[in-house]
Parts: structure tokens; C-alpha cells; sequence
């Protein structure tokens, strides 16, 4: 039962849409931008308010921390109110943002330093230690998975399967001290803990560079080369594989130019998430390494119940973790443009 | 035929300290142990001047201020003391000596003290250190801004008075016989006001800054108008190491000269690999009870505990026959010790039972608070497993250092864990944990006669009667067991075959060791 009107619609449709068709990528892409700042903006306003709740969550005083055990109550109680600790969250974290957004962090209760100061002298520190732990984990996890999906079950295969869960079951501690132990003390050929920045001398700050990076990269090898060596089992298996192998292609170029690819999304996301664990890791590594980065300045602070600090790092690590969300998910179109394609 | 003088000075000095502080040998031999007057170990061989000297610290600095506690304590002072001459230092069993200072001398009642300092003193700027550079020290210190916790030291000060260029009067609220014991960390590291909140403190100590990282590391280089023998080394570069086992492969690996440690099994390992040690029983492990609340209240149930606990065996498992087993407030070094027994009960689970059945406590039960320190948890598990046998459950809260502060500052705990180098000053530690209206009295314990045995023993120039005064309050305090008394454990510095220098601090119950002393061997 069509509407006698229907033809004249259909008709019409070309012509009303017309304009519609030009804007629409654009209007889509702004769509989509929106959509994600809007999320990013929760995100970020949720991690705020979590992270400026912190005090009233963690047990141990800041001021007590920072006053000592003969400060008086009321010594207390004004140092409280100093801190903003006696406001409600939600209008503590409102004031934060304001003052965030003019480049004020804060201080540090225990050096009286800019937040923005100290996090501007270990930022890059840790952003080098990640990129390249990076460089390690896929330097290492690319070839191993790309042969051993190539001959699945072959000896290589096997070693690096035993291999990668011997890795997995290590903690990333006791790996560092191996190293240390082989490298520093036994071989001599790496410094064992400390840091040189790349200003000041570029090979002494990859010496220091080496074990840390390993540190995290090995274990981030294994996650990567699992994951990928799975994933392009899956692709070799696809038939326009088989076609090129039947039109001749060689091996090489058959992994790199046509299963490496489409077999890379999983891979972009563990670089993604890793992104967002490298503070976690950067803790306990940067601890071990005596690595002047984030991770240490987190510790201590945490350590030393300095709010101004604890909080300044959980939200700029959330930024990096929001903008390496939104930088992986532009990256998916990039590696597979089916994806926008279904998207559309 | 030098040492047998060094120890005759010292016999001599020891003696005289007994009335009064005054200097009796080289200033730098009590930061040195001895090893500025050649009693340095036999095989370092001559001292040798220049290079850098790495040294790897165990925890992170805020700021270069004595108002910074953190910096005056224990394993910070090998930095401390390069910046910031003290007036008076630690020095063998338990004694106090003068070091930057000439004399500090008390009145008769010990209410007023003199301090008198050498001439032509400057900070490292040139400034004069005179007594109104250490009055205006003082008074920086104690203000409620400088944070600094020797803020309730100050304000057992009625007023200072500048007696002439170098000698200032200190008039106290109440008497007080170790008076120079509290100039030996923040109050005497007399220094200049940092002129910003990212700026040393200048002092007098024979190194000066060239770089400083707070919380990272710091560069320093001789001060060319120290007033001592210069330091050996070129240079010293302090790096913070946090982790204890990368600090010690650290050492090994060559990329530290000197490392602190705190950890037994590092000790043991230490000789093995080639490296020294210089330690002291610096601090003791305690367990504080509180005893403001139910069931810790009841001393019959704190002394069960106390029989409970078989110290020797606690030392055995977590120091690995390295310490020596505890008896009360009183060190066993102390200057106060005497031969006096404490009373100290023995290990007795059958004893503990029947005491926990009389006070109505027979299924005792208790939170137990500690750190995540190996040797803590290990001695959190040694005291639970005894415990258990006395038929009282223990269970092990680890905590995070700041966590655990707090518990202890506002008593918010049943029984906690307590390692601490406080006793390696029995005036301190007496009248700090023990009388009732200390802001360190974290156990709550109120005992009128312990009280009256200290503040008496604190008042009195009479260095026996003090004695006398002290041992009465130790039995008070082992008797009631506010707290109860398991090791006391070597701490100090591990180095590398390299290094020169090392003293001997085996009878330091405050190890403090200056760095220009140190020499690293080419």
C-alpha cells in the first residue's frame, strides 16, 4: 500500500539531499569530534573530582604530614582550610580546573615548588623511558610473531611461546634486578641505577636509558607478541592471502605488505592501553632505576601525602591516557579503512 | 702510639663530659670516628685527595634546609653534615661532643647554658657565623612556618641572649642537662635562610652546593673557606636510590661508593662481595602498645605480651645474629646504662596464658600495624607465630609509611610496630616517649614515677645521679610495658672496597659520619 504521493517524494529526495551529501563527512567528523570531547571532558571532570577526593579517602593527614606531630589542632585545622580540604569536592575540583586551565597547579606541600615546575622537568623523562620501552617490546614482539605465525608450531614458534610466558610470569622487579645484575655487576657494560638527561650527554642518557627500557619493554614484548603472532594466524588464513601467495608474492612482502596491516588493530590497542598502565609501571621501574620521571615523583609524593602533587599527576596522566584513546582510535582508520567505512 | 693517645683523649673527654660539653680534640674526629686523628682502618692506607665520591642516599630529600627533618635524620646526614657544620655530634657510646662549637656549658641548676664558638667562623658565602647567625638560626627553626620538627627542641628555650660575637646565653623554661644534645641535627646545623623555596640554606660545613635536584640528586664541591682540613674528595654526588636492592647493586656494579642500609641480610651478603661495612646499633624495633584504650590498658595484658615475645629468637630470624637483643629505654651503649638489671622478663608463653586468663583476656585479639619493609613483615610473622602460642591472635595491617604516621600521631591504633633510632639518645628518648605531656608520647602511657624519675635525671648536671634517675624510670617503664623492647639493630653504611676513610662507628648509637673525611682510592 504506497502512498499516492510516494513517487513525488522519491523524486524529490535527490534534490533535497543534495546539499546534505556535501556536508555530510564534515558534519559527521564534527559529529564524531564532539562526541568524543564531550566524553574526554567527563572523563577528565570524573578523574578530577576522584583525584581531588584523594585526601579524604587516603588515610594520613596532609597537613599532620606537612606540620609535624606538635602541630596543635587548631595548626591543624588552618592548614586544613589553607589546602581548601574543608570544601566540598565537587567545588574544590571547579576551583582546581579554573586554576588548572591558567597553568596553576598548585604547590608542593613538602618543597613549596610549582606542580606545573616539577612535572615539567620529569614529564619528559618518563615520556622517553615509554617511548622506548616501546621501541623494545615492538622491535622484539614484530619479527617474533610475524615467523612464528609464518611457521606456526615450527622450533621458533615453540621457544618463543615457552619464552613469553616465562616473561609473563616474571614480575617486572625481579626482571630489573636480573638485568642490574647482569649488566651492571656481572658484565659492567650498564650503569645500575641513576639518569643522565639527553641534554646533557646524549650517550650516557641511553646508557641509563637501556635497562629501564628493557625493564618494561621486555614484558610488553611478550603481551605484543602473542597477541600479534594470533592475529595474523588468522589473516595468512584469509583468501586473498592464499590468492597473492598463488599469484607469487614473496614471503616477506607477503607478511609485511599484506597480513602485518590488517592483523596490527589488537597491536595499536595494547599500545594504547599501554600508554595508560606506563604510569603504573614507570613507578615501580623509575623506583628501581632511580629514573628521575613521573613515576618516582608519584611515589614519593604518595609517600609524603603531597595532595598538590598526587593530584596534578593522576590528571595529567589521565589527559595522556584520554588523548592516546582518541590518537589510537584516529590510528584504526588509518591501519583499516573498512572501519570508517562501516562506520559511515 | 697515636692511637693510644686518640684513646686516652677520649677517656679524658668522656670524663669532662660528664659535667660539661666542651671540646677536647679535633673538631672533625667526631664526625670522622676518629679517622681525622689516623684511627681510620689500618689497610685504607694514605688519604688520598681529589676525584668525586659517589654516594647513594636511601630517600629522598625535599628541600637542603635543617628545617627539613628529613634531612637531619639518620642516613640523611652524610649529606647534611657536608653542608652544615653542627655544633655539637655524636660521638662513641652514646656521648655528645662539641663540634662546631668551643664549649656549651650549663649553670648550676642546668636552666641556663653558654655557648661559646671559635672566632672568625663564615657560611660558605663569606657571612660571618657568629651568635647572632645562631640566634637568628634558632629563631627561623622554631617559627610554625619552617615546619620544622625541632620546633618543640626550641621551644624548650625561654629566650637567647647575644652575649658577645661568639658566645650566645640560652635561658630554659625547665632545667635541662642534655640541652647540647638537641644541637646536634636541625637546631645546630646553623645555617642562612634560603632566600627562595627552591634554594639551599647556606651553611659552614666544608662542602657547598653546585646543583641540587630535591628528591633526585645533588652536586657538591669544596668550600674554599671551611674553616677545618679541607674534604678529600673533588667532589660528592648524592643520588637517591630508593629501591634497597638496585642501592646495593648499585654499590657493587661500581656506580656508588657508599650506600646506607638498614637491611640484615645486606650486611651478611656485603662481605661476601667485597664490600665494607660501618655500623652501629643506631636503631632499636619496638612494639607500642596503645595504652589508652581497652584491652591495652590493662597492664596485665601488655605484660603478658611482653612475656610472650622470645627476643633472642626474634633477632636470630630478622637480624641474623647482627643485633643485640633489647631490655628497655636505657641502650645497651648508653652512657646512663650502669650495670642495673631492667628486669626484663624472660620468654614465658605458659606465664603469658595464665596472665591474659587473670585479667579476663584469655582469647585476646588485636590489630597489628607495620610497614612494608621486608625485615618488618618477617618480624610482623615472628611475633604473630609467638603470640599464637600464648593463645592470642595477632593480625599483620601492613601500612604505607605515611598511613602508619598518622595512625601513631593520633593513636588510632590497638599495638604497632616501632623501629626507631631515638634511643640512641636515652635523654631524648625518655623524655620524648615517656612523659605524659610529649607530643611523642604515642603509647598514651601516664606513670607518675617514671615521669618523676626522668624530668628529676633531666634536671640534674650530676652526670650519676642522672644515671640513677634514668635506671629508675627503665624499670618503671619495663614494668608497666607501655612498650615492649626486641633488638637493637646495626644500621650505617655499606662501601666499596674503594673507599677510604670508613670509620669505625660500632659503638655510635647515632651513626653520623662527615663526608670530607671519605677519600675514594685510585
Amino acid at each position: 500500500m504506497t502512498p499516492a504521493h510516494a513517487p513525488a517524494r522519491t523524486a524529490a529526495a535527490p534534490a533535497r539531499t543534495t546539499a546534505p551529501t556535501a556536508l555530510a563527512p564534515v558534519l559527521r567528523t564534527a559529529g564524531r569530534v564532539a562526541g568524543r570531547a564531550g566524553r574526554a571532558a567527563a572523563v577528565l571532570l570524573l578523574v578530577t573530582v576522584s583525584a581531588l577526593a584523594l585526601p579524604h579517602l587516603m588515610p594520613g593527614s596532609p597537613a599532620l604530614a606537612a606540620l609535624g606531630p606538635t602541630a596543635t589542632p587548631e595548626q591543624v585545622t588552618a592548614y586544613e582550610a589553607k589546602l581548601g580540604l574543608d570544601d566540598n569536592v565537587l567545588v574544590a575540583a571547579w576551583r582546581w580546573l579554573g586554576d588548572a586551565l591558567h597553568g596553576d597547579l598548585g604547590h608542593s606541600l613538602s618543597t613549596g615548588a610549582a606542580v606545573t615546575t616539577e612535572l615539567a622537568d620529569r614529564i619528559p623523562v618518563t615520556l622517553e623511558l615509554f617511548v622506548a620501552a616501546q621501541l623494545v617490546a615492538l622491535g622484539l614482539a614484530l619479527p617474533v610473531a610475524l615467523y612464528s605465525a609464518w611457521r606456526p608450531g615450527g622450533a621458533v614458534d615453540r621457544i618463543a611461546t615457552a619464552g613469553a610466558f616465562v616473561w609473563l610470569a616474571v614480575p617486572g622487579f625481579v626482571l630489573g634486578l636480573v638485568l642490574i645484575w647482569l649488566a651492571a655487576v656481572q658484565l659492567r657494560i650498564l650503569p645500575a641505577t641513576g639518569w643522565t638527561p639527553f641534554t646533557e650527554d646524549p650517550f650516557e642518557n641511553l646508557r641509563h636509558l637501556v635497562l629501564p627500557a628493557l625493564t618494561l619493554g621486555l614484558t610488553e614484548a611478550a603481551v605484543f607478541a602473542r597477541t600479534l603472532r594470533g592475529q595474523l594466524i588468522d589473516t595468512l588464513d584469509q583468501t586473498y592471502v592464499a590468492a597473492a601467495r598463488s599469484r607469487g608474492m614473496g614471503t616477506v612482502r607477503l607478511l609485511l605488505r599484506r597480513a602485518l596491516r590488517p592483523s596490527s588493530l589488537p597491536l595499536v590497542t595494547l599500545v594504547g592501553i599501554g600508554i595508560g598502565m606506563s604510569l603504573g609501571g614507570s613507578v615501580l621501574v623509575e623506583s628501581l632505576f632511580a629514573v628521575p620521571g613521573v613515576g618516582t615523583l608519584a611515589a614519593t609524593a604518595i609517600a609524603g601525602r603531597d595532595f598538590p602533587v598526587v593530584q596534578a599527576v593522576v590528571v595529567v596522566s589521565a589527559v595522556g591516557v584520554v588523548a592516546a584513546t582518541v590518537a589510537v582510535d584516529l590510528l584504526y582508520r588509518t591501519v583499516d579503512p573498512r572501519i570508517a567505512d562501516e562506520r559511515r | 702510639m697515636k692511637r693510644h693517645t686518640h684513646v686516652l683523649a677520649s677517656a679524658v673527654c668522656t670524663a669532662a663530659l660528664a659535667l660539661t660539653a666542651v671540646a677536647c680534640s679535633a673538631s672533625d674526629d667526631t664526625l670522622s670516628g676518629g679517622a681525622a686523628t689516623g684511627s681510620a682502618p689500618k689497610d685504607d692506607g694514605p688519604a688520598v685527595d681529589g676525584g668525586t665520591l659517589r654516594i647513594g642516599l636511601d630517600r629522598p630529600f625535599t628541600k637542603l634546609d635543617p628545617a627539613d627533618s628529613g634531612l637531619t635524620s639518620m642516613p640523611m646526614m652524610i649529606l647534611a653534615n657536608a653542608l652544615y657544620d653542627p655544633l655539637m655530634a655524636n660521638a662513641d657510646n652514646g656521648a655528645v661532643q662539641p663540634h662546631l662549637a668551643k664549649s656549651f656549658t650549663p649553670n648550676a641548676d642546668a636552666t641556663a647554658w653558654t655557648l661559646e664558638l671559635p672566632e672568625g667562623v663564615t657560611f660558605s658565602d663569606g657571612k660571618p657565623l657568629d651568635a647572632q647567625a645562631v640566634v637568628d638560626h634558632v629563631d627561623r627553626l622554631a617559627r610554625p612556618e619552617a615546619k620544622c620538627a625541632c620546633a618543640i627542641d626550641a621551644a624548650s628555650i625561654g629566650a637567647m641572649t647575644v652575649n658577645s660575637p661568639t658566645s650566645v646565653g640560652f635561658a630554659l623554661k625547665a632545667p635541662n642537662a642534655a640541652f647540647p644534645n638537641l644541637f646536634t641535627r636541625s637546631l645546630g646545623y646553623i645555617s642562612e635562610a634560603p632566600a627562595g623555596p627552591d634554594t639551599p640554606a647556606v651553611g659552614s660545613g666544608p662542602y657547598t652546593v653546585e646543583s641540587v635536584q630535591p628528591g633526585v640528586s645533588a652536586t657538591l664541591v669544596r668550600n674554599p673557606g671551611y674553616r677545618g682540613p679541607k674534604g678529600h674528595a673533588d667532589k660528592l654526588v648524592y643520588k637517591v636510590l630508593p629501591d634497597t636492592d638496585s642501592r646495593y647493586q648499585s654499590l657493587r656494579s661500581g656506580d656508588a661508593d657508599l650506600v646506607w642500609t638498614e637491611t640484615p641480610a645486606q650486611y651478611k651478603q656485603a662481605a661476601g662481595d667485597g664490600l665494607r661495612a660501618a655500623t652501629g646499633p643506631g636503631s632499636t624495633s619496638t612494639v607500642l602498645f596503645n595504652t589508652k584504650a581497652a584491652p591495652f590498658d590493662d597492664p596485665k595484658v601488655r605484660k603478658a605480651l611482653q612475656y610472650a615475645v622470645d627476643r633472642a629468637a626474634v633477632e636470630r630470624v630478622v637480624h641474623l645474629d647482627r643485633g643485640r637483643v633489647a631490655d628497655g629505654p636505657i641502650g645497651s651503649t648508653s652512657p646512663y646504662r650502669g650495670g642495673a638489671d631492667t628486669g626484663y622478663p624472660a620468654h614465658d608463653a605458659a606465664k603469658a596464658k595464665a596472665l591474659l586468663a587473670e585479667s579476663g583476656h584469655a582469647d585476646l585479639a588485636f590489630d597489628y600495624l607495620v610497614d612494608s619493609r621486608p625485615e618488618a613483615q618477617q618480624r610482623a610473622t615472628v611475633l604473630q607465630q609467638m603470640f599464637a602460642e600464648a593463645g592470642v591472635r595477632m593480625t599483620i595491617k601492613p601500612l604505607d609509611q605515611a598511613g602508619l604516621g598518622t595512625a601513631m600521631y593520633q593513636r588510632q591504633f590497638q599495638v604497632m610496630d616501632f623501629v626507631t633510632s631515638m634511643f640512641g639518645d636515652t635523654d631524648t628518648a625518655l623524655t620524648s616517649l615517656f612523659l605524659p605531656n610529649s607530643a611523642y608520647n604515642f603509647t598514651g602511657w601516664n606513670n607518675p614515677e617514671a615521669a618523676q624519675a626522668i624530668t628529676a635525671g633531666h634536671g640534674t648536671v650530676d652526670p650519676a645521679q642522672r644515671a640513677r634517675a634514668y635506671q629508675e624510670a627503665a624499670r618503671e617503664i619495663v614494668a608497666d610495658a607501655p612498650m615492649l623492647f626486641l633488638t637493637e639493630n646495626p644500621v650505617g653504611f655499606l662501601a666499596s672496597a674503594k673507599l677510604g676513610g670508613l670509620p669505625d662507628v660500632s659503638k655510635r648509637t647515632v651513626v653520623s659520619v662527615s663526608p670530607a673525611v671519605l677519600w675514594v682510592k685510585k
